[in-house]
This record gives structure tokens, sequence and C-alpha cells, in this order.
């Protein structure tokens, strides 16, 4: 029992250190970034309308939302407000940080959660495509379908699917948030993205595994047949890979859906990450910037539990049996 | 009687290289063993995968048939192949380590080859069954087995796993693909012992992969010789061994001394006859004293060797003699100060070893150097001879560009390879050549000491004896002082003048090469002799 706990706290201890640390890097990031929020805010953020604002005393407007403070007060500030659950307000709306949030989260979980849940299966049906057919020509194929999609732009194929699914053939919105039907399309083209990595791992997983010997001699001596002992054998363990890069991947899952978003038109983290990043909104960036860490940890931290879950040699309880 | 497996005329090719197997015929009579010997290369394994129709990817039957019960296993397809395996034909692998899945139970891996036989049995008279046959293997405690991930066994357990797998269908020919080469002697007598009594209790025919014509002596009843893909003997094992007509069956039982009983002592002779070396001439040139190292964390270290004692005088070979996993590699390494000791006294040619710094190894070094074991791995692909003998000269900034080449041209006339060599690279060279240049290289610096970590063994036992022969006589020439570790006795025989006998980190027993060999006090050196 102490040692779940002991487990449990270093990880909550680490989840915190990951989360501070990706707070203070972007904190410093965005300060060397030219222009301010109070410049995006009178609506340039360069110096071209610099004339245009010289009766302006921006220092004024500065000191009101606390960026004349030197740098030192302005991060202890924001990091206490991050330990007490108080992200700000948005230095260009003044809304809190956390409605902003709350209002654009659940279309993007929505989003990212139905393209996982479709490209998974889809990852490891076109991953048994890739290995298991007698034909050499039908799995080459298989296998360099994967490769050919990640190395297509994700905007280009998100284009190409307006143009072809809502304003050729009209079956599905090309934009818009509303509705189930607004989300074929986007989910699409994500869970295409993420079936095709997640592919790409498990068939490197399952040549290996299938050319070991328990998989290429034990088996089918017991009289298995090639797909049986793809199916019951080397899947489980071929996944293993896979869940090594699966945390890794679920950050390009969500840079996926930011373009995606941002290509259909979606309100979502997506968007709201590019607005801001654009207005130096210092505030909703560093806010994301959290949402973003905490997914991070909590996905990885999924995928530790699916270890324990599908190897046996990494659980605890050794029971030693005799000995020789 | 007719045979139960009859081959003929079998030819197997990997891609477009050579036949691996070329118009082989034999036939394995039905309840008997039947041993196929042979050294590395000369088809035995393929042999083995081709019957169950399990080659590589890149295998291919050229041409020959395979009879079991005189059907014609070339008419089955795939499918119908497929029929044949476990139900009728079991195989037992080489490498039991790799063989089962590590993720799924050993019951749920044995429960399987039930199911994929359609076996009528319900689940508990699957169970009741696998429990009596895992009795059988030796195991006392069959339900802890069932319920076992494969790594919570240990190899020689994993093996007789399979062995029951193989086993449990009842099959009429069962094939045994080296099925010990990877274990600890006693533990493989296991394995062979689990196998005797399960092909008597079913009566099966079983074919024995092996390399090992000892384990073949004592196991099998008929007997075929490969050679480069051809079979060159066969019959009853008794008539081939007593009177063997081909010239390669010869060399084969004479390069290995646990056969040629008689010929141990002939090496014993020689050493009787040979002068006494000079023994006591000053200090000897190793001196261990109580050392003992361990690896690992605090809570779970391995005591690698454990309290080991022993010397060795100048000019004379020391043989420690274990099996992977005895601690013999360790002790070589600190030895040579590649690790230092927890407690215990090293002492190498008059030197401290353990409290030794960078520039006293670097002294040491110069005096006592190391051959290793694989000859393919131990040389720089890239280098030519000339490069790789002189490289110690480079690396201690002895003498001019010509007085170098003047060396390596030597060091080549001294392990008898021509001096034309100089230019070629390790990849022109036979394995047998490859281990000369390791020992040109090796004699470099004119070191007092050489270790000699398992020289021979990845070599054909042909090439051995040549290899072998050179080291002696450099001995003799150079004054030379060997450290030799291996797990071959044979070997030992051959040029050892003491012997320890190493297993779990502590010496069993050493004494001179004759004594413990004639006369071994341990049940252990006795399994290693299996004279």
């Amino acid at each position: 029992m102490t040692e779940v706990v002991r487990t449990v706290a270093a990880k909550l201890a680490r989840a915190v250190v990951v989360i501070l640390a990706a707070y203070s890097a972007s904190f410093f990031l965005l300060f060397v970034l030219p222009g301010d929020a109070v410049l995006a805010r009178i609506g340039t953020t360069d110096t071209i309308g610099s004339a245009d604002v010289a009766d302006l005393d921006l220092e004024l407007l500065r000191a009101e939302v606390g960026l004349s403070d030197d740098l030192w007060t302005q991060y202890t500030n924001g990091i206490t407000g991050l330990l007490r659950g108080d992200l700000g307000h948005s230095l260009i709306t003044e809304q809190p940080v956390t409605e902003l949030l709350g209002e654009v989260l659940p279309n993007t979980i929505t989003l990212t959660a139905l393209s996982l849940v479709v490209s998974v299966p889809l990852g490891f049906a076109l991953a048994v495509l890739a290995v298991n057919p007698r034909s050499r020509a039908l799995r080459s194929f298989a296998s360099l379908l994967p490769s050919a999609y990640v190395s297509l732009p994700v905007f280009w194929v998100g284009i190409l699917f307006v143009y072809l699914f809502s304003i050729t053939l009209g079956w599905f919105p090309s934009n818009g948030s509303q509705g189930v039907a607004s989300l074929v399309l986007p989910t699409a083209v994500l869970s295409l993205l993420g079936a095709a990595q997640f592919a790409q791992v498990l068939i490197s997983g399952l040549r290996t595994e299938l050319g070991s010997t328990y998989a290429a001699v034990t088996a089918p001596a017991k009289g298995a047949g090639r797909f049986h002992t793809l199916y019951r054998h080397c899947l489980r363990n071929a996944s293993f890979p896979f869940l090594a890069v699966f945390g890794l991947r679920i950050g390009q899952l969500l840079g996926g859906a930011v373009v995606v978003e941002m290509v259909f038109s979606r309100t979502g983290l997506g968007r709201l990450m590019v607005d801001s990043v654009k207005a130096v909104d210092l505030t909703v960036v560093l806010g994301l910037v959290v949402v973003l860490a905490g997914v991070y940890v909590v996905v990885n931290a999924l995928v530790d539990v699916g270890y324990l879950l599908l190897d046996p040699r990494l659980r605890r309880r050794n029971v030693e049996v005799g000995h020789d | 009687m007719t045979p139960l497996v009859r081959i003929d005329g079998l030819t197997v090719a990997y891609g477009h290289r050579a036949p691996a197997l070329s118009s082989v015929s034999l036939d394995v009579p039905a309840g008997q063993v039947t041993a196929v010997i042979g050294e590395s290369g000369s088809g035995k394994s393929t042999l083995a995968h081709a019957v169950v129709r399990l080659l590589p990817p890149a295998g291919r039957v050229l041409a020959g048939r395979i009879e079991l019960s005189g059907e014609d296993l070339g008419g089955r397809g795939d499918k119908a192949f497929r029929a044949l395996r476990g139900r009728h034909i079991g195989f037992v692998p080489q490498d039991p380590i790799a063989s089962l899945n590590p993720t799924k139970t050993v019951g749920a891996q044995l429960r399987e080859a039930f199911a994929l036989a359609g076996s009528p049995l319900t689940a508990a008279l699957v169970d009741e069954r696998l429990r009596a046959d895992l009795r059988d293997v030796g195991f006392a405690d069959p339900d802890t087995v069932l319920a076992a991930y494969p790594h919570q066994l240990s190899g020689g357990m994993r093996q007789r796993v399979l062995v029951t797998m193989a086993f449990s269908q009842r099959p009429e020919l069962v094939i045994a693909d080296e099925p010990t080469s990877a274990l600890d002697v006693l533990v493989g007598q296991e394995v062979l012992r689990a196998i005797h009594t399960a092909r008597a209790r079913h009566d099966t025919t079983v074919v024995l992969i092996t390399h090992d014509l000892a384990l073949a002596r004592r196991n099998a009843d008929q007997v075929v010789v490969l050679d480069r893909g051809e079979v060159v003997e066969s019959g009853p094992i008794a008539e081939v061994f007593a009177d063997p007509r081909h010239a390669y069956t010869r060399s084969l039982l004479a390069s290995s001394p646990r056969i040629a009983a008689g010929r141990v002592r002939s090496v014993a002779e020689t050493y009787r006859r040979r002068e006494s070396p000079a023994g006591d001439a000053g200090e000897p040139v190793i001196e261990l004293t109580g050392v003992s190292k361990r690896f690992g964390t605090a809570r779970r270290a391995t005591l690698a060797v454990d309290d080991v004692t022993l010397s060795v005088p100048r000019g004379t070979t020391f043989a420690l003699v274990g099996e992977s996993g005895s601690g013999k590699t360790t002790t070589s390494r600190l030895v040579l100060g590649l690790e230092r000791p927890d407690r215990g006294g090293v002492r190498v040619l008059g030197l401290d070893v353990p409290t030794l710094r960078r520039r006293g190894l670097r002294a040491l070094r110069r005096q006592a150097q190391i051959v290793y074991q694989s000859p393919f791995e131990s040389l720089n692909p890239r280098l030519s001879l000339r490069g790789i003998v002189g490289e110690p000269l480079e690396a201690y900034r002895i003498g001019t560009r010509a007085e170098r080449a003047a060396r390596v041209a030597d060091l080549l006339d001294l392990v008898r390879l021509p001096r034309s060599f100089v230019d070629r690279k390790p990849a022109e060279l036979s394995g047998g050549q490859r281990q000369r240049v390791a020992i040109a290289r090796a004699l470099a610096l004119a070191p007092k000491l050489l270790v000699l970590d398992e020289p021979v063994s990845a070599l054909d036992a042909t090439i051995q004896a040549a290899v072998l022969g050179l080291l002696v006589e450099l001995q003799r020439e150079l004054g030379l002082t060997y450290f030799l570790v291996t797990h071959d006795l044979a070997v030992v025989a051959e040029v050892a003048d003491r012997v320890a006998v190493m297993r779990a980190g502590r010496i069993l027993e050493q004494g001179p090469v004759e004594e413990v060999i004639l006369r071994p006090g341990q049940d252990y050196t006795r399994a290693l002799l299996a004279v």
C-alpha cells in the first residue's frame, strides 16, 4: 500500500514540476517576442502604425494590465496565481482566462477524443493489413500508405476534403462548430493523421514480433496459422513501442487539431491559441500552455498504467517459481 | 520395418546462395531416437525446419520428397500441412528464452496447443493432463508453473515447458533442434531426461539435432552425420562411433575428448612426459587471494565472483572452466584491471592491480594482453591487417614506421600467416585466420601474459585444433603465461597445465589438469566431462 502511495506521490510531484517548467519557459520566451498586448489591442503589433499611437499614454495602459511591473514581479504574480488555480484575465478582452478556456475546450476535446477513438482501431487495422496478407504487393501497398499520408500537410488535406466533400459533393458542411455534421470532416482529417502515425509504429513492432522465435517457430509448430499467431500472440507485444510513442504522438495530434480547427473555422483551442499568440495575449497563451502541459502529464500517466496492464514483466508481484 | 520419416534427395537453398542441403536422403526408424550431428553450417537445423516446413522466409525446398508414415508431405497444401503440426509432428526449438510469448502465461500457451489441435477434451481435463505431463518432466508443482509467466521461470524450466508442449498432442514424431545448447550442462541433462521420459511414455519417435557428440552418443539409437549440407555417414550409433568410415566423422570424433576418453588419458600422458614447467621460478604471474566481486544494487546484488583464490606460475597455462554466468569472465576482467574487486588481493606481474591508476594500468596492459572469443567482432572490419596488428605499437608509440612494418611482418610469421596478407581486410579471412590475427595483435607489444577468453569456441572443431596448436607452440617459443577462460574441457585438455572449475562465482575444485579430468572430485565436473 505504501508502495502505491509513494508511486502516486512521485507522479504528482513530477506533474507539478512539468507544468511549472512549461509555464516558466513559455513566460520568458513570450517576453522576448516583439510587441505587447497593449499595442495589439490598439490594433498594431509592429511599428508601422506607431505614429497613430503617439498621442496615447501607452505606459498608463500597460500599468492597467500589470505589464509595467518588472519581469520578476510579473513572473511571481503569475506563478502564485497559477498555484491558486487563477490564470488571470485576458489582456485583450479582460475575460477570465479560465472562462475563455472553458468555452473552447469542450469543442477541441470532442474533436480529439473522437479522432482517437477512430484512429486507434484504424491504425491497428492498417498495420495488420501491412503484415498479414499473403500477397506481397498488398502488404507493400498497405505499409506505404501511412508514410505517404503523414508526409502530406494537414491543412492541405483539410482543404482537399472541403473541396471534395463540401463544395463538390455537398455532403457535409465545410465550416462551423454546430451540430454533428460539422464534426465529420475535421474528425476524418485528424483521425487519418492519427491512424497513419500509429500504423507506422505498429507495423515495425509487428514485423519484429513476427520474426521472433515464439511467433515464427513455436506458435506455428503448435499448428497455429498466420493470422492466429498475429492476433493472439504478436498484437499485444507489438503495442509496447506503440504505447511508448503514444504519449508523444498525442502532442502531434493536438497540433493537427489546431490546424484542422483553423481550416474548418471551428471554435476551439486552436483558434484561441493562434489569436492570442498573434495578439501577444500573455495570460491566455500561458493558460493554454498549462492546459497542454496538463494533457501531456495525464496522457503519459495513462501510458504508464497501460504498460502495467499489458506487460506482466513489469508487475511487482514476482512469484519465484522454485529453482533448478 | 518401414521408417516413420523417409527423406529422399532433399535440396534446400537460401536465396540464390549455394544449397544449405544438397540431395539429403535418410530414414528415421519409428520408435527410436535419431541424432543428426554436424558442425555449424552443416545444414542440420535447416533439415529440422524443412521437415516441419518452418524454414526462414528466404529458404526454399528445391528438390526432394519428405514422407511421414508413407505419405508424401509435398502433396499437402499449407493448410493441410498445418493440421500435421502439433498433432503429428511436435517441435522443440533451440532457444527457450525467445521461444515463449513473454506476455502470456505458460498455462495459456500450453492450453493453446489443445485448442489449435481441436482437442475434444474439456478445459478441466486439459488442465489435468497438463499437470500430469508437467510432473513427468520434473515439475513438482505444476499449478504454479501453469500460472507463471515465462520470465518467472529459468531457462531449463522453460525448455521443459516447451518439451511438454511438443509432446502434448501425442504426436508420432518430435523434432528437437539443439534443445540444450543454450543451457547449463546440468540443466541440459534435465531437459534430455524430460524428453526421454515423455518419449518412453508415449512411444514417440524423436529426431535430435545436435552438434554435441557426447550428447548424441548417450541419447540416440541412430545417427546421421551431416557435413556442408550432405549426409556423409549414417547408421546405428554404436557402429558409427566405433568404426567411423568417413574422414569427417573421424575428425569430429577426434576433436572431442569427451568422446575419445582414451585420448584424454593420452593427453595426460604427454603432460607427464613434458618437462615440468619452471613453476616455482620466482613470484607467480597472477595471484588472486580471496577475491570477491558483486554487481547490482545493494538490495539485489549478485555475487559474480565469490572468494576466489588462485595462482598462476610463469610460463604455464591456467584454465578457468565454467559456463556462462559462472563468473569466469568477471575473474579475467579482474586480472586485467578492467574491474576492481570488492574484497581480496589481485597481483599480476608484480603489480597490485586494484590500486593502479591510469599510468599503472597502461603499464600493466603492455605486459598483459587479451584474445577475445569472437574473431568476427574483435577486429575492425575497415582496417587492413597492417593497421590491426600494428595498432598497439602505434598506441604505445613504439618504433618508426619502417620498424613497425617490420614488426607486423614478423608477427604474421609468428602466427603462421603469409606476409602477403598484410593488406587484406578481416572479411577476406576465414574464422581461424582471423583468430590468428587477433593473436598476432595481442603479441605485438611482446607481453608476458595472455588472457585467452574462449579463444576457439567460435570456431569449428577441426580449426580449433590448429589454433590451439599454434598457442601451445607460441608459449614454448616465447615463454608466455596463459590465463585461459573457457566452457570447454576439450580445450583445457589440449593446452592447460592447471585447471579450476568454477560455478556460480565459486571455484569448486582446482588442480593439475590430468588430476581434475581423470579423477573429477565434483559431480559438476563429471557432468562437464560427461565421460
